[in-house]
């Protein structure tokens, strides 16, 4: 999986923004295990932002809640858990799959191992993703280091001041307070000397 | 007196704080306020292409590691903030922003608390630099984190009208209604008016001070080989065109 799209939930909303014109889209977000949950709530609110009717489907590790919302809901993005499904639920969603076209994108959000089971039991479904199976980056939303680095060094030069000596200032509470002195402390992970409550 | 009149105001607009409707999160803030850019790209209000309100519009956790945070005694573990663009003190243009048909550019930093009772503002600083259209360089909304001497002074949330050393007060608006100003609202009532000779002078003596032009800028001379035209006249009635010492104070 190392080869696919690296994806954070606003790229996942964009995209599938563009693809919400065509009809029965199927798509894949290869998710560590133990972030399943959080993908899945992290999609379902960015999508929230396009289409405010996107709603997860219950999981409960079988294919009924999925097969219930799709067939109560023809238009509506929906996210799914498919970290759960073993061979045997791949399989009778592959027989099914005629039952899981809609309008309405249907988003997986899965594991490496599951994604690959279903390759293996469900190669009909499996070919409806096509290309659109990326992989999720938990630190896409994030500022990025260049991005850290610069706005470091715009402060540092646009004040005159070394990072050490804002953290000196701040820990002697001598730090004036104008909206960029909070920013540096944040981005030298000094957040904690803005002071308490 | 001035003082207890201004802390009225002050308290009166950090007062609204509660009614802000800022989202439970800072994620759902970023979502808000990338949702309200994107629609701003896809309806031509900014120039911006889709990618840019993804790249450009991102926040900074607090540092998973605790220890440091843990160490100072009162200290906020949540801090985190959201930017938009890159920070550009200097105000150059091939920094990271965003930007109207107009001309007008913009960017923002917005440095946030979130616990389980919501998200907190801390401070934040949004900046619109305009064409000049506008007649006025630059606005900037500054919320200054609190205990800052502005606070004392009552102005801890406060608008710079064009000036990094004026400060006036303001109300305290969430990042979105500022977003919303600068996407839609913050613009020349009318554009084309003809400045008064006041302005006129005090910008041709502000240049003159900060920018002043070389001795040996060579003066104008029309073709018809008449005398030199006197750039330094301005056809201002008599008593409108002082410079007002006190401006730059």
């Amino acid at each position: 999986m190392s080869g696919l799209i690296r994806v954070g939930a606003a790229e996942v909303a964009v995209r599938l923004q563009a693809l919400s014109a065509a009809t029965n889209t199927f798509v894949a977000i290869i998710a560590p295990v133990l972030l399943v949950e959080l993908v899945v709530d992290e999609i379902v609110e960015e999508l929230r932002c396009r289409f405010p009717a996107t709603r997860s489907v219950p999981d409960d590790g079988s294919v009924q809640p999925l097969l219930a919302a799709v067939r109560d809901n023809p238009l509506t993005p929906l996210v799914a858990r498919g970290d759960r499904f073993g061979a045997g639920e791949w399989a009778t969603l592959d027989r099914r799959r005629s039952s899981l076209e809609r309008e309405g994108v249907t988003v997986f959000v899965a594991t490496e191992a599951s994604f690959a089971e279903l390759a293996r039991s469900a190669p009909n479904l499996a070919s409806l993703f096509g290309a659109n199976v990326f992989a999720f980056d938990p630190q896409a939303e994030e500022t990025t280091a260049a991005q850290g680095a610069q706005r470091l060094e715009a402060l540092r030069v646009g004040s005159g001041r070394s990072d050490q000596d804002i953290i000196d200032a701040a820990e002697a509470r001598t730090l004036p307070s104008d909206p960029e002195y909070g920013e540096w402390l944040v981005l030298l992970g000094r957040g904690d000397l803005l002071g308490g409550e | 007196m001035a003082n207890d009149l201004l802390r009225e105001v002050q308290e009166h607009s950090l007062a609204r704080a509660p009614l802000l409707g800022l989202p439970p999160t800072s994620k759902a803030l970023l979502r808000a306020l990338r949702s309200r850019l994107t629609e701003a790209s896809n309806s031509g209000e900014i120039l911006n292409p889709l990618g840019d309100v993804l790249s450009q519009v991102t926040f900074r956790p607090p540092p998973t590691d605790i220890s440091a945070a843990a160490n100072a005694a009162g200290g906020r573990k949540d801090v985190q903030y959201i930017f938009g663009g890159d920070k550009n003190q200097a105000r150059v243009r091939d920094r990271r922003h965003f930007e109207r048909p107009d001309g007008a550019w913009f960017d923002f930093a917005i440095t946030l608390s979130e616990s389980k009772a919501g998200l907190e503002l801390l401070a934040f600083d949004f900046e619109i630099r305009f064409s000049t259209d506008a007649a006025v360089p630059f606005i900037r909304f500054d919320l200054n984190l609190a205990g800052h001497a502005n606070e004392a002074r009552e102005m801890r949330c406060h608008v710079h009208p064009g000036s990094d050393e004026i400060q006036v007060p303001s109300p305290l608006m969430s990042p979105l209604e500022i977003l919303e100003l600068f996407i839609v609202q913050l613009r020349p009532t009318r554009v084309g008016r003809a400045p008064t000779g006041f302005e006129i002078d005090w910008h041709r003596a502000y240049l003159q001070r900060h920018a002043p032009v070389p001795a040996a800028s060579p003066a104008v001379v029309p073709e018809d080989g008449a005398a030199p035209q006197d750039l330094g006249e301005t056809d201002v009635p008599a008593g409108e065109g002082e410079v007002d010492g006190g401006v730059e104070s």
